[in-house]
């Protein structure tokens, strides 16, 4: 369509050789990434498997929807155009807002179209350049791409099917009085009409008192994990803290849980101590009087350092102070469990460490704490176990390690934390790509 | 075992936490410093503004005739939705992230809400309040005399608080679906399009679409509007307005006396041919007339008299002529037959023809006769019109309240 637009021209020949060309490209590109080459010839599948090909599956599902809609207008077309004109002033009426449905369908598969093209150059480790070929002269680069050797996808929708990927422990960890039991099955999303697992085959127990670190690289579910654990997102799991199942008292427990965005989000026009104070106002039971919450906030306001700003407006804070307002509010109800999504973010090295050491003394009051960060080696000192999340061929995360912290550095055979976040992520993300290894080897060490 | 009793009270005892009715006043609270500390006040005098240009195009002819009541309506209910539509349309989605964390945190979203809409309420009355006052002093008058309270001034202020109100609750609505600013100030266009294209008050609507007008606020605000100013008590002017601005234009041309005998044979005029042209007379008693008009003296009437009495015209009142009898003279003349080539040009501006017809007559017929043809049911002065109006612009409200409830309360469905 594009071509036509750039070559002004209507010709039917032209569009014949190019459909047929593209097709052919196609179906090359789609065996070289491990599907069905003939699906290319059928319209909305071949939308669906180049959105497989090039790793965007949303969008080749999204771009398939967008074809049907297409190819039903033009089928009502054909049908009112053959059938007996009854009604001219309705039939107008109609091609009118048909037109416009159509253009609406012919843009959405245009970008979807572009955006797999995108998705393409990636799987192909080929420069973004090639999208001014693409674009407007897609048969071309499909052509090359599909059918000469020196151009070869980078993975293939084949090796999805790996060992580690369909091999689960089936383990289940312990549910005790004290501390907290998270034994997940999977958490799933729907995107488009398709179930996605997100996360699968979780299970751990975290003794009171201990602070765990939490390392994955990025997409591993990380932020997902912790959201089914602390019962926001609900997953086909068993949460337990301290003896109460978090998922069904989640009501009443959801208040014994402090979790600390990775973003600050705060109103900038409340001033620190107001901040506080309606923080408390909300998290703490309504039988606290207002003499015992003015009480609780000035004492949080001690431990966090806040005391010499509270008058302060939240805009006006340094990044460190807000970090510190930001836990501070979730602090407030003093909670057992106790997860920060990076709160190290934009902290120099002194403050992150002093941040740490402030959690440090929260844990050892007999608090669990869940800490996500990705500098972790300066501050390795003060965790007590790890939390090792990786992708697997799926692209589902999955449990690579859980444990003390020195032992981790035997499993992984790394020193670093940092090192062994290096070893999990996938190749095309500067990685090692030993993660389905990593995650078949502790299933089976959870297995037994 | 009064012990394990305790025990086991204080084990399921369940911890209380702040009802929906304290945390209102809490998001109260934060509205307001939000109203001081980050420029929410900004929305004020910019309602002044728009007041005052709108002001400035109406004051001189709404509440006058039915075009300026008409067109002041349609003006100041976009006013009322543009007001209402600022207000609030960045409101709920600026602080998506914070409200998603707060209300993980146990916050309420109907008293999220139910805060907002005080805190709007509290904006749109002093925006509403405002706006009167500039019209006032830009010189739109008002009558003095209201409909529903004893000043007009306050019903049409009420009407407008309505229409700002529901207008606010409507962006309200589209800030809670929007998960960034960007997207509602994206989304906010088509809406007010839809709100002035679909009022059908001043853009004619083709009837596949008319029944669209119900579902919009500036339906009701322009009914509502339009009913307080009398609308339909009102002179229409403008077809006057272009037929005097035509005055001066001349009208005429060329004509046979052939044409003028066709014309009058034609079928259109053959229908008339029983209508008086001449009325029936007493010669004698129009001598008299005609003098007196002239402002002859008693003795000038008498030498009158006398003159008619010498001529000897009967004294006895005629029979009516009528245009048939008129016509079928016409066709027996045969001196008009004889002259049925001959050519004359006939030349007069408008402005002639209407003194010809009596200016004040014809503007009184054209202005009464288009007012009577726009009449409008919809806009009768009626009590149960104008309350009709309010409590559709009050459902609006709440309506959209409701909903901005029911999609906040999926915030935790958002993606990350």
């Amino acid at each position: 369509m594009l071509a036509q637009i750039f070559l002004r021209t209507d010709s039917m020949g032209y569009y014949l050789i190019a459909s047929v060309l593209l097709l052919a490209g196609m179906w090359g590109v789609f065996v070289k990434c491990g599907l069905k080459g003939w699906h290319a010839l059928i319209p909305c599948v071949s939308e669906v498997n180049l959105g497989l090909a090039s790793g965007r599956e949303k969008e080749g599902r999204v771009a398939a929807a967008a074809r049907a809609v297409i190819i039903v207008m033009i089928v009502i077309d054909f049908i009112l155009n053959a059938g007996a004109n009854s009604n001219p002033e309705a039939l107008d009426r109609y091609f009118n807002l048909e037109s416009v449905i159509r253009l609406l369908a012919e843009m959405v598969l245009l970008i979807y179209t572009i955006r797999m093209y995108i998705g393409l150059t990636e799987v192909f480790g080929q420069k973004r350049r090639w999208l001014l070929l693409w674009i407007p002269f897609d048969f071309i680069p499909a052509c090359m791409w599909g059918w000469m050797k020196k151009y070869q996808p980078q993975w293939t929708a084949e090796e999805l099917k790996t060992e580690a990927a369909n091999y689960f422990s089936g383990a289940r960890a312990e549910v005790l009085d004290q501390g907290l039991t998270v034994n997940l099955e999977e958490r799933t999303a729907t995107e488009f009409f398709m179930k996605k697992y997100l996360l699968r085959d979780i299970h751990m127990y975290i003794q009171p008192g201990h602070m765990v670190l939490l390392l994955g690289g990025s997409g591993a579910g990380k932020t997902t994990y912790l959201n089914a654990v602390n019962g926001y997102e609900k997953a086909k799991a068993e949460v337990v803290l301290n003896g109460k199942n978090m998922y069904k008292n989640y009501k009443e427990m959801q208040y014994d849980i402090g979790f600390v965005p990775q973003l600050d989000l705060m109103r900038g026009s409340d001033s620190v101590y107001r901040t506080l104070m309606d923080a408390a106002s909300l998290r703490l039971p309504s039988d606290f009087t207002k003499a015992q919450r003015e009480a609780r906030v000035e004492e949080v306001m001690e431990i966090f350092g806040l005391t010499p700003v509270k008058d302060n407006l939240v805009v006006k804070l340094s990044g460190g102070q807000r970090k510190r307002l930001s836990i501070a509010m979730e602090f407030i109800p003093n909670p057992s469990l106790f997860i920060l999504d990076e709160p190290d973010s934009g902290l120099d090295g002194v403050m992150a460490r002093e941040l740490f050491q402030q959690l440090r003394m929260i844990a050892n009051q007999g608090k669990i704490i869940i800490v996500i960060t990705h500098t972790p080696d300066r501050v390795i000192d003060l965790f007590d176990d790890v939390i090792v999340l990786a992708k697997d061929a799926n692209r589902t995360g999955r449990l690579a390690y859980f444990g003390p912290i020195e032992e981790a550095r035997t499993f992984f055979g790394r020193d670093k934390m940092e090192e062994i976040v290096k070893s999990i992520n996938r190749k095309e993300e500067g990685g090692d790509g030993l993660a389905d290894e990593f995650i078949l080897k502790y299933a089976e060490v959870q297995h037994g | 075992m009064a012990e394990v009793s305790a025990q086991k009270t204080r084990r399921f005892r369940r911890i209380r936490h702040r009802g929906r009715g304290s945390q209102v006043f809490i998001y109260l609270g934060k509205q307001l410093r939000f109203f001081i500390n980050e420029n929410d006040w900004k929305v004020l005098p910019m309602a002044a503004v728009i007041a005052a240009l709108v002001g400035m195009v109406i004051r001189k002819r709404f509440f006058i005739n039915m075009e300026g009541s008409l067109i002041g309506a349609f003006a100041l209910t976009c006013v009322a939705i543009w007001n209402g539509c600022f207000n609030s349309i960045q409101s709920v989605c600026r602080e998506r992230p914070i409200i998603k964390r707060e209300h993980r945190s146990g916050m309420h979203i109907s008293s999220y809400v139910l805060a907002h809409m005080i805190y709007q309420l509290m904006l749109c009355v002093l925006q509403t309040g405002l706006t009167m006052y500039v019209l006032q002093i830009l010189g739109v008058k008002f009558p003095a005399k209201g409909f529903m309270t004893p000043w007009m001034i306050v019903d049409v202020g009420i009407t407008m608080l309505m229409i700002t109100y529901a207008s606010d609750m409507m962006s309200l609505f589209l800030s809670s679906i929007s998960h960034t600013t960007t997207g509602a100030m994206t989304l906010m266009p088509f809406v007010l399009i839809f709100q002035l294209v679909f009022s059908g008050g001043v853009i004619p609507l083709p009837a596949w679409s008319q029944g669209l007008s119900a579902f919009t606020i500036s339906n009701y605000g322009i009914q509502a509007i339009a009913s307080q100013s009398g609308y339909n008590e009102m002179p229409m002017v403008t077809a006057w307005n272009t037929l005097e601005g035509m005055k001066n234009r001349e009208v005429g041309g060329t004509v046979t006396v052939g044409q003028i005998m066709d014309f009058l044979n034609s079928e259109g005029v053959t229908k008339y041919r029983e209508k008086e042209v001449l009325p029936a007379i007493n010669l004698n008693e129009l001598a008299m007339t005609v003098g007196k008009e002239a402002g002859l003296s008693e003795e000038g009437l008498k030498m009158v008299e006398e003159g008619m009495k010498t001529l000897g015209t009967p004294d006895e009142t005629t029979k009516p002529l009528r245009l048939g009898e008129l016509i079928d003279i016409l066709n027996g003349s045969p001196a008009l037959q004889a002259r049925k080539d001959k050519s004359f040009t006939v030349k007069m501006t408008i402005g002639e023809l209407l003194d010809l017809a009596g200016e004040e007559k014809v503007k009184d017929i054209i202005q009464r006769a288009t007012a009577e043809a726009s009449y409008k049911e919809e806009y009768e002065r009626s009590g149960i019109n104008i309350a009709g109006n309010w409590f559709m612009l009050g459902m609006f409200a709440m309506f959209f309240a409701l909903l901005s409830v029911l999609v906040l309360e999926f915030i935790d469905k958002d993606k990350r």
